[in-house]
Order: C-alpha cells, then structure tokens, then sequence
C-alpha cells in the first residue's frame, strides 16, 4: 500500500499522542520543512501479526528532551530523550495499527528500537505524516507496511 | 492502610511515569517495578501485593505469558489491570478472557488510572 494511503491515520494518532500524553499541540506545515537542523532521534518500530511492516519516526531531540519533561519524567540523563522518543512510538503505533488495519486486526508491536543521528542523516521529506508544535519543533512519521 | 502497586514494564519511562501518577494520586500506596512478566513473577514470590499494573509487549515473558502463568498457577484474585498501547479490541478481548481484570490503554491519565485502580484496591 502506498505511504499516502496511512497519511491520516498517521497524522492523527500522532496529534492525538502528543495532545494526550504531553498536552503538546502540532499542526501539518505549511510547505516542505527542507533539511532537519539539529540531532534527531530516529525511532523504528516493526509490527507483525494479521498485518506486517515498520513505523520510523525522526523528532529534534531538544523536542524529545521537552516531551520528557512533560511527560514528569525527570533528569536529566543522557539517553533521556532518546527513551522517551521510543516510548512515544510505541504509544502512537498502538492507536494507529487499529485505526489503519481495524480493531478486530491483532497486530503484535516489536520494542521500538531509537538511536540519535546527525541531521544530515534524517530525510527531509516523504513522511507518512509530519508534524510542526507550536514552538516550532518537527517530528515525522512513516510506514512500510 | 497502604496498599502495595506491582508497576510492571520494560520502559523505564513508562515505569517512572506511572509511578509519578500514582503518587499524585495520593492513594497511600507503596510502588514496586519489575521489567518483564517473568521478574514480576519473581516479585510476586517474595511479596505480597494488592495490584498489578502490567504492560503487554515486554521481552522474556510479555504481559498475555504473565496473566496466563498467574491465573493458571492458582492466583485468581489479585488484579491486573493491563495497560497498553495497543488499542485493538480483539487484543483486550482476549486479554479479559484470560484472566485480566481491566485492560486501560496509553496514553492514560492520572484521572483515568484512579478510575480504574481506586475501586480495585478497595476491594483488595
């Protein structure tokens, strides 16, 4: 199926998670964001069961950083940001199979699995869905399924 | 009296966050962890508890393989309230069918964790 077909699914578990769980609130961008600037945590998540395939979710880690301290979750530590992007894909990836696949579907999520990498590493476009908050920040989301 | 909370998870985020919700909800509990259903097994040998909050997808023994070793080995009693990202309902379905007692799902709320675990632990 192509990426287009999960756009707004995507989109609104992604929304809907940051909204819920950390009261941050994100709208699509106006245009294309072009190159990211700062690190990024890449968050990838593979899913199998009635349904099979991989979400991979980028988010600045000056962002993932703030989530945590939204989400109470105190520091500071190293890997702090890069823990809280990786539970934060599991939470969205949970909402969003059954709103993509239905909610009689069983899917079975794998750990998510974040690393931090260079900007330069993280594409800058072709997202399944993609993010800005209200302060700016960015975070996208794909899926191979 | 307090009332003990066996929080278990393999994110230690997801531990810290619930246990930060429910001292917020100042339910006079204690909190102790475990990071996979066979270490909440463990636990579960040299203590009593009076609920568990137990995630599904862990490594080792995940949260089904945990309430299926639980109730299968004669604990029908103590509470499990499964709390998950996974919001299928062929998922909660079956895990209610095993023995859970609730099924909440992520993200959850301090308001929502107390709707559920308040009355459970009343009654323990």
């Amino acid at each position: 199926m192509p990426i287009d077909a999960y756009s707004e699914s995507l989109s609104e578990s992604l929304s809907r998670v940051l909204e819920d769980a950390a009261f941050v609130f994100a709208e699509e961008p106006d245009g294309p964001l072009g190159d990211w600037e700062d690190e990024v945590i890449e968050v990838q998540l593979a899913f199998s069961g009635d349904r099979s395939g991989n979400l991979t979710m980028y988010l600045e880690r000056a962002f993932a950083e703030r989530l945590a301290e939204e989400l109470m979750v105190e520091g500071p530590e190293d890997s702090l940001g890069i823990e809280v992007g990786a539970e934060l894909l599991n939470i969205i990836a949970g909402m969003w199979a059954p709103a993509a696949f239905g909610p009689r579907v069983l899917v079975k999520l794998d750990s998510p699995v974040a690393n931090c990498i260079p900007a330069e590493q993280a594409p800058a476009n072709g997202h399944g869905a993609e993010l800005v908050t209200d302060e700016g920040e960015r975070i996208a989301l794909r899926v191979a399924a | 009296m307090t009332k003990k909370i066996l929080v278990v998870d393999d994110s230690k985020i997801t531990r810290r966050m619930q246990k930060r919700m429910i001292q917020m909800l100042d339910l006079s509990t204690e909190v102790v962890e475990a990071g996979d259903g066979a270490e909440a097994l463990e636990v579960l040998k040299g203590q009593a508890v009076d609920l568990v909050l137990c995630d599904l997808n862990m490594p080792n023994l995940d949260g089904e393989g945990f309430v299926r070793a639980l109730r299968g080995g004669g604990e029908t009693k103590l509470p499990v309230v499964v709390v998950t990202s996974d919001h299928s309902v062929a998922r909660s379905e079956r895990l209610i069918q095993l023995g859970a007692t609730a099924y909440l799902t992520k993200p959850t709320s301090p308001e929502k964790l107390r709707d559920v675990i308040y009355p459970l632990l009343q009654a323990a």
